[in-house]
């Protein structure tokens, strides 16, 4: 419970330090805004041409399993990695391993704390433009609204484990980025970000569906038909990848802190 | 005269510095380069799902990606220097080169090489390669792409100094920098076929992402004398704009905005 509450306590700090800088969140908006404009107008001109259905799917429902991929992006865990390769280069982290805290908790509550307020603010109004705009795909709610709530949280945590091991590889590599571009490229490309779901080739769904990268970002697959059938595939999946990811991590994080330690000392 | 051999032998020490800790250098290279993979893969897919949007193939992504990753790779990888000029901003070390006679830009510019963008100059390399092979070019195809490259390198510069210089007028320009900057680039590598109307107008006028990757290939696809004057008159007016508001700007950095008691 006391851990809980701490980690409440720094996604809230994290949170109002966001809520001051009105420029920034001026600026996802932005960012959201036009990326959305382009993405959603490139599209709309591609179903045109082929007469509003590509792959049996139509532009609405494309179009929200893409908003809601950018939606998760405004929550940023991705800079994760980043966070703590900052912390190892600037030598903080061994000052953060010594606190009675776990460096890891903090690191995963403050990389949440400063993206939610965007992440928030953006996905209620951008629902609801969405809503007025484009209309609201045929879902079943029973469903939907559950699993998806689910398969998001489950993909956050995912992604906050894949993300913090590559953090922690700059224990015992120079330069992460690499590593970074490659995991973060994936993670987009099988979350649907410049292709939508529903265009990829069978290789790349078989990808998504079964790959910890595709794992993260489930919840824009929601919105189509087959989420229906495979949902519960896809949860199980999910917590399958967290447990494995969950394991990773430990290993890496008492390896790191070893490292940590004798560098420290 | 002077300025450029200055310019010149910062390059040069800041690719051997880059290349004193070969493995990262080797893995950040190649890393980037296979990074970039990822794209194209996506493009060709998208060509072959929708096939031909507005003439272009699924193959002539390779161009786009040829053209704007080159340009990307010139660009980030000797003048990196330029983005980041916002941090050069918030931390006053923008003192450090105003304070020295020479090109003030040019020493900005070359202040900082981009291991990666090696990684992507490679990659602009290849696809170029696959593009022309692909596409059977003659030898005037060849000598119009090298022009290009030019010109689109330019574009690419002066709107990347643009979007950095921006960050003078605002407390901490990083992320507005970094957004517009951010616009222009992941415009510049999105299919090119699908471009049309406003759209198109907005994305090679106001920002000039289209300029750098998807006219050139239209371009040297299909010849134009005034589609070629289109892109080199947008690069004459970016290179003067950026340029003039750059040396506006500089005039109203101030290094007492760090706080701090010396270093």
């Amino acid at each position: 419970m006391k851990k809980i509450r701490f980690a409440i306590n720094v996604i809230k700090i994290f949170m109002k330090n966001q809520v001051q800088d009105i420029t920034n969140i001026l600026l996802d908006v932005f960012n959201m805004f036009s990326r959305c404009i382009v993405v959603f107008l490139l599209y709309a001109y591609i179903f045109k041409l082929n007469n509003g259905v590509v792959n049996g799917v139509d532009f609405k429902t494309t179009i929200w399993s893409m908003f809601i991929y950018f939606c998760i992006m405004i929550l940023n865990i991705r800079r994760l990695d980043n966070i703590i390769m900052e912390d190892v280069q600037s030598g903080n982290v061994e000052m953060y391993m010594n606190k009675p805290t776990s460096y890891l908790t903090l690191s995963f509550m403050r990389t949440l704390g400063q993206g939610l307020f965007s992440f928030l603010l953006i996905s209620f109004i951008g629902s609801i433009i969405m809503g007025l705009f484009i209309g609201i795909p045929k879902l079943n709610l029973v469903i939907f609204i559950p699993t998806f709530i689910l398969t998001f949280i489950l993909g956050q945590i995912l992604g906050l484990l894949i993300y913090g091991t590559i953090g922690l590889l700059s224990f015992f590599v120079q330069d992460i980025r690499p590593i970074h571009w490659i995991v973060d490229k994936f993670v987009m490309i099988l979350g649907g970000s410049y292709l939508p779901i529903s265009m990829f080739p069978n290789f790349m769904k078989d990808l998504a569906f079964i790959s910890p990268f595709g794992a993260i970002n489930f919840a824009s697959s929601t919105v189509f038909d087959f989420w229906n059938k495979e949902f519960i595939v896809r949860l199980i999946i999910q917590i399958v990848w967290i447990e494995v990811f969950v394991v990773i991590l430990y290993i890496v994080y008492k390896k790191s802190k070893e490292k940590a330690m004798v560098n420290g000392g | 005269m002077g300025s450029l051999r200055l310019a010149v032998l910062n390059i040069k020490k800041n690719i051997a510095n880059a290349k004193e800790l070969k493995l990262s250098f080797m893995i950040t290279i190649f890393g980037m380069a296979i990074n970039n993979i990822s794209f194209l893969i996506i493009w060709y897919y998208f060509g072959k799902t929708v096939g031909i949007i507005n003439g272009w193939k699924p193959l002539d992504i390779f161009g786009l990606y040829g053209f704007s990753t080159t340009a990307y790779g010139i660009i980030s990888s000797v003048f990196a220097g330029i983005f980041d000029i916002p941090t050069y901003i918030t931390n006053a070390t923008l003192d450090n080169f105003l304070l020295t006679p020479k090109n003030i830009l040019l020493k900005i510019s070359t202040s900082k090489v981009r291991t990666s963008a090696f990684g992507d100059l490679l990659f602009g390399i290849i696809c170029f390669i696959v593009f022309t092979v692909s596409n059977k070019f003659t030898f005037i195809q060849y000598l119009l792409s090298l022009l290009l490259i030019i010109i689109v390198s330019i574009v690419f510069y002066s709107f990347s100094l643009f979007s950095m210089t921006v960050s003078f007028y605002l407390m901490d320009g990083h992320n507005v920098s970094n957004g517009l900057y951010g616009i222009f680039v992941s415009n510049s590598i999105y299919h090119g076929g699908a471009f049309t109307g406003i759209l198109r107008l907005v994305f090679i006028i106001l920002v000039p992402s289209l300029v750098v990757g998807a006219l050139p290939v239209e371009l040297v696809k299909d010849f134009s004398l005034m589609k070629l004057l289109v892109i080199g008159l947008i690069a004459i007016f970016w290179g003067v704009i950026s340029v003039s508001f750059f040396y506006k700007s500089l005039k109203r950095y101030d290094s007492n905005s760090l706080f701090g008691f010396g270093s």
